[in-house]
């Protein structure tokens, strides 16, 4: 994989840690060079209008009449929903409809494609599919590898990466959230590979396999055989919590045991230990993939005359090209390589027909993931040509949407009826289709703050923070010897008993205190319970992590005896008041509760930590000054404007899926529990949201970003425009003009009905769906 | 209240298919060049059975993600297959519960135990979506859950209330499916926060004039696109305002109920919405779901399970003790239903996957029998051995306890036919 761009955290840090640097955020993209757009553009384009006339001859043929030429404001409109997920502000569509070049759709569908909102909006894309999500196992030790999944998808989209090895390193993924990211497709159905193989195969070979998990497809050609000849495949990508020093240590324990008494540890003992090992290596759970060679039996239920049940099954796939296995290799990337292979005849067609089905709203294959035997798409020809040309742009997935959306066929009108489902539709143009909950969200997001396509920095420390704090975990604990991982258990089995005495003790007070209906008791019991239980992992970290740092620091610190700099940035870096290291340790303990690791984080964020507060004072002191924020009502609204500006945050930068209620999920956001899970479809709800929510008083605030050409712009008509031109992309038609000069002597303009129009605007079908 | 609840039958079986090719074919059913309603012997094998219905809301309590059947209401004492999970008496006799349900087993006597449940989907997204609908999850087509099937054939009894709402989290609930969207459920994300933005931030002039203005502005726009999902917008937006204006809108409102109340129901989200359900059923609405999980305990089962049914047992019992102390228990049908339930084998994870070959749900009230099991599964509740129970079943017991017609057929704009419960049997015995 390809190392990410090393982030400013002292380097002295990184030297004597051996923490990866991990930066989540690679800069701005890079635009293309000239040279390389006019390469690439003519057989781009060549294909753009092949396109169009396969899809003319589906018109001639079933008698369709194409949907006129979109004009410029629908394209305009459309075309920043589909490539970078948001509206286009009013200043980006003044610049789009008073450019006279002929070319300027075209310089446009470049400029989108290179931008970071491509990255972010893509992003939501993929989300969906891949069910990301921040909390990746439902648990929030999976949180460092679902920010680090996240941010390894908008890496991939950022630097284009072919599909085709996109999918192979989620495919192969072994290792360590902070060393490989894309391990976060097999955490994602951790303890569950099976049904993870489903999912393989639906998002990528469009073929639904999971009947075949319990019984033989019923309609396909899938037995229960094939299933697991190819679940054997991936079988041994391994998501359970061990670690090496961990097994080894429980070896000792079980050879120690049996030649001082003879005979093999109880259960009970064994127990003891393994819930100590547990507790120790907690905070780094779901974060690994152990690449195995795990053979995969059949269930004990297995019902048919082919096989055994619980026999061993091994790798096989049910089509070609084959995926040999070489004797000894494991055998994940023979099956990584058959998947993506452009002899494989599904994986191109479903992200040809998925990228297609982006552009116009519909596939020509309908559904995108269940394919058949018997399949067939709308137009045949045009769907044979699509995949060619995926194969001969290499899987670059821009270039691939480039053509499209430089199509004529893309370019028109969306047609005023919908598709009937089960029926074939032959494209007069896209369908109209309502925005998606992250495209509202994020528009409203552009109407009110600068720069909305900028990555969070914020959120991108977040998870450099996570991810380096999981990190000096798995350090301090993978790299101690097995005697003294074996000691460490120990003692923290003796502080299990002694705790668990204790906990029980509380519990019982817990019991009796809700048996007398005492609720100081009951309050004080609780709280109790919960110290308690905290307390075994503050033991944990004061006994086990802080020791593993502690060798770590002190190796380093005796390789270099002599460079008295280098202890003296050591100690200036870590903040620490001592002389040794472990007196430095001992004085961040003492210094505040909140842990060595924490403390340790803190010390090497310190510096990005305050950049990030340094640039944010800076923009609010500018702001202050470029828009005289000088008086009390004006201080007020500007306060109320920073508040939003932490949580108004562009979907992709906020957690993945956001928590129920929240804006995103009324308006259909995808839970991410199951493929493409997001949903388009109307409520009450987001009318009420829309009726009476607060999300008006971002737009409108004299600060935002309408707002504020609102309050300069003084004229009616110039105010009118505003908000037309932010929210539908054009002018007021003269009718329309007519109705709304009368409304507002109607009700005798003022600043609320400024805000009355924005909300009229807000509440119009034309404003929510994208045409 | 009986009164208004027949009015909706007393249309005509000619009007109502009328109505209904009406509202699916965009015409009436006589009309040339389309299929008659009745050919082709659509619905043929459906039951015919039809009662006065016995209840006349639903509360449907749904757990997500496989409830396993023996760690709660199916468990197998002294088989190995328990693990560690111990099992209950309880004051109906011959049902026994899970330890982790203590509350539930001095309130079995209100219950009929359905042990034999058997479903054919054995994934989440598929097994959740077969048992709201009755049908197979198909990319062609969305089926409507049984809320909006009850809506499509009757009447809401309260005029502004929503007749069906959702509580929790699933943005994949089949909701109205082909139906109309307005028959889909209102959706409550969090109970203790209720309705949000359900009161207007001007004054009703200012909302009137301003929405009339949208109204004249759209107008062209929702003419040119005379589709289903614009026109869902226009609905919703209606319901919403008729909403906003409802005196009823106090029903979302838990923090009306005094604490001891909601304790009693349990400080967490399942708990709280449970008590939402009730306040809604006293304001008559006819279909709450709730749903609750995850169930889905691969990794330590006995862990997760106690946990999830610790909460569980009191928010039911409480809902149960509740609707009859209020008289409501008889003419409320309450459900508990869940995709499949999990294996007897423990896995290595201390775990159980998945298992739809046998597991448990739960009726009580609007006129079932209480204090039964219907059905069984083998010793380890590996497979049914008695009276099984597939899913279009125990949907149609929901649908005939409403007095629905279980064999009218409806069509979906692809006209293809569809009945309520997809021809299951309703387990007529259950009813008192």
């Amino acid at each position: 994989m390809k190392p990410l761009k090393p982030l400013l955290i002292p380097a002295i840090l990184v030297i004597a840690l051996s923490v990866t640097p991990i930066s989540v955020n690679a800069g701005p993209a890079k635009p293309p060079t000239p040279a390389a757009m006019t390469d690439q553009k003519s057989p781009v384009l060549g294909a753009s209008r092949q396109i169009d006339r396969l899809v003319a001859q589906a018109h001639a043929l079933h008698e369709v009449t194409p949907n006129p030429p979109a004009s410029d404001a629908v394209f305009v409109r459309r075309i920043h929903l589909d490539l970078i997920g948001r509206l286009p502000t009013k200043q980006e569509t003044l610049s789009f409809l008073n450019d006279q070049s002929p070319d300027k759709r075209s310089a446009l569908i470049d400029s989108l494609l290179h931008s970071e909102g491509y990255v972010a909006h893509h992003f939501n894309y993929w989300a969906d599919i891949l069910r990301a999500k921040t909390q990746i196992s439902g648990n929030g030790q999976s949180t460092p590898a679902g920010l680090s999944y996240a941010a390894w998808i908008r890496e991939s989209l950022r630097d284009n990466k072919p599909y085709d090895q996109f999918v192979k390193e989620m495919l192969s993924a072994s290792g360590s959230s902070w060393e490989n990211p894309a391990i976060g497709y097999y955490l994602r159905d951790y303890g569950m590979p099976l049904d993870n193989l489903a999912i393989t195969s639906q998002v990528f070979l469009g073929t639904q396999i999971v009947c075949a998990q319990c019984h033989d497809h019923p309609f396909d050609d899938w037995s229960q055989m094939d299933y697991f000849h190819l679940a054997a495949f991936t079988n041994g990508q391994v998501t359970t919590n061990q670690s090496p020093n961990g097994r080894a240590a429980f070896e000792l324990a079980s050879k120690n045991f049996q030649k001082k008494n003879g005979k093999a540890m109880p259960t009970e003992k064994r127990r003891d230990l393994q819930r100590s090992f547990s507790e120790i290596l907690k905070p780094v759970r779901f974060n690994n993939v152990f690449e195995t060679n795990r053979p995969l039996r059949l269930p004990h239920d297995y019902q048919y005359d082919d096989a055994k049940p619980r026999s061993i099954v091994p790798p096989s796939v049910p089509f070609a090209p084959g995926a040999a296995v070489s004797k000894g290799e494991v055998p994940i990337h023979a099956f990584a390589e058959w998947v993506t292979s452009p002899e494989n005849p599904r994986f191109t067609k479903v992200i040809a027909n998925r990228l297609w089905k982006k552009a116009f709203g519909v596939g020509l294959i309908e559904p995108v993931d269940d394919l058949r035997e018997d399949t067939e798409a709308s137009n045949p020809e045009l769907m044979a040509f699509l995949e060619k040309k995926m194969v001969d742009f290499d899987y670059d997935m821009k270039r691939f949407l480039r053509m499209i959306y430089h199509t004529e066929t893309y370019q028109r009108e969306a047609s005023s009826e919908a598709p009937i489902w089960g029926l074939a539709y032959h494209f007069p143009g896209p369908i109209l289709r309502r925005m998606t909950a992250e495209q509202l969200w994020d528009s409203i997001v552009a109407m009110t703050f600068e720069d909305p396509d900028a990555p969070d920095a914020e959120f991108e420390l977040y998870t450099e923070r996570r991810l380096t704090e999981v990190q000096l975990i798995a350090n301090a604990v993978y790299e101690q010897k097995p005697g003294q991982l074996l000691r460490n258990g120990y003692e923290i089995a003796q502080v299990q008993r002694e705790l668990s005495g204790e906990l029980q003790r509380t519990q019982e007070a817990l019991a009796a205190a809700r048996e007398s209906k005492d609720s100081l008791a009951i309050r004080k019991a609780s709280q109790d319970a919960q110290r308690i239980r905290r307390q075994l992992a503050v033991e944990v970290e004061n006994r086990v992590f802080r020791e593993g740092l502690e060798e770590r620091l002190t190796l380093v610190a005796s390789n270099a005896p002599d460079d008295e700099e280098f202890l003296a940035d050591l100690a200036e870096t870590l903040r620490l008041e001592g002389e040794t290291v472990s007196e430095g340790m001992n004085s961040l303990l003492s210094s505040d509760n909140n842990g060595i690791v924490r403390q340790l984080v803190n010390a090497m964020m310190a510096d990005e930590q305050a950049a990030l507060r340094q640039t944010e004072k800076e923009r609010r002191d500018q702001e202050r000054i470029d828009w005289q924020v000088d008086r009390p009502d004006k201080r007020k609204s500007y306060a109320a404007f920073t508040e939003m500006r932490e949580k108004l945050k562009r979907s992709a930068y906020l957690p993945s899926p956001a928590p129920g209620g929240h804006f995103l999920r009324e308006f259909g956001q995808s839970d991410r529990e199951v493929v493409e899970n997001a949903s388009t479809d109307a409520s009450i709800t987001q009318a009420l949201a829309l009726l009476n929510g607060r999300i008006i008083g971002a737009m409108t605030n004299r600060y935002s970003v309408m707002g504020r050409e609102l309050v300069t712009d003084g004229a009616f008509k110039e105010r009118l425009d505003t908000i037309f031109l932010s929210m539908l992309n054009r002018y007021p038609t003269p009718e329309e003009r007519k109705i709304l000069s009368q409304a507002w002597s109607e009700a005798e303009g003022d600043e609320a009905s400024i805000q009355g129009l924005v909300w009229t605007v807000l509440n119009m079908r034309e404003f929510l769906f994208v045409q | 209240m009986k009164d208004s609840l027949f009015r909706a039958d007393d249309l005509s079986r000619r009007a109502f298919a009328g109505r209904v090719a009406q509202t699916f074919l965009g015409v009436s059913a006589t009309s040339a060049g389309l299929p008659a309603l009745t050919s082709h012997g659509a619905g043929k094998g459906a039951s015919s059975l039809k009662q006065v219905p016995t209840a006349n809301r639903v509360i449907y309590l749904y757990m997500t993600g496989g409830m396993s059947h023996l760690d709660t209401f199916d468990p197998k004492p002294g088989n190995e297959v328990m693990g560690p999970t111990g099992t209950l008496r309880t004051n109906a006799d011959g049902i026994s519960v899970s330890e982790y349900l203590p509350r539930m087993s001095k309130q079995m006597d209100k219950v009929a135990v359905i042990n034999s449940m058997t479903s054919t989907q054995g994934a989440h997204k598929q097994g959740n979506y077969y048992m709201h609908t009755s049908y197979e999850l198909r990319s062609s087509i969305r089926h409507p859950a049984m809320g909006a099937w009850l809506l499509k054939y009757r009447d809401k009894n309260n005029g502004t209330l929503p007749g069906n709402v959702m509580i929790g989290n699933d943005s994949n609930h089949p909701g109205s499916g082909f139906f109309e969207s307005k028959l889909s459920p209102l959706m409550i994300s969090n109970a203790a926060a209720g309705l949000q933005n359900s009161t207007a931030r001007m004054s009703e002039d200012r909302f009137r004039f301003h929405l009339d203005l949208a109204s004249q502005l759209d107008a062209k726009f929702i003419e040119r696109y005379d589709q289903k999902n614009v026109r869902a917008y226009t609905d919703m937006y209606d319901d919403a305002i008729r909403l906003m204006k409802s005196e009823d809108l106090a029903a979302f409102d838990i923090s009306r109920e005094n604490e001891v109340t909601r304790d009693r129901y349990g400080d967490n989200a399942f708990g709280q919405g449970c008590l939402l359900a009730r306040r809604l059923a006293e304001h008559d609405v006819r279909f709450v779901e709730v749903s609750f999980g995850s169930w889905d305990t691969h990794n330590g089962n006995f862990i997760e399970v106690p946990d999830r049914a610790e909460v569980l047992d009191q928010a039911l019992s409480a809902l149960l003790r509740d609707l009859e102390k209020r008289g409501l228990l008889d003419d409320t049908l309450v459900v508990l239903a869940t995709e499949f339930g999990r294996t007897p084998e423990i896995n290595q994870n201390e775990g159980r996957d998945h298992h739809p070959q046998a597991f448990s749900c739960l009726m009580a009230g609007g006129g079932i029998r209480g204090g039964q099991r219907y059905g069984a599964s083998d010793e380890r509740g590996s497979s049914v051995i008695e009276n099984k129970v597939d899913v279009p079943d125990f949907n149609a017991t929901i649908a005939y306890a409403l007095g629905l017609p279980l064999d009218q057929v409806l069509y979906s704009p692809s006209k293809r036919p569809f009945t309520v419960a997809d021809k299951g049997k309703p387990l007529t015995s259950l009813f008192a």
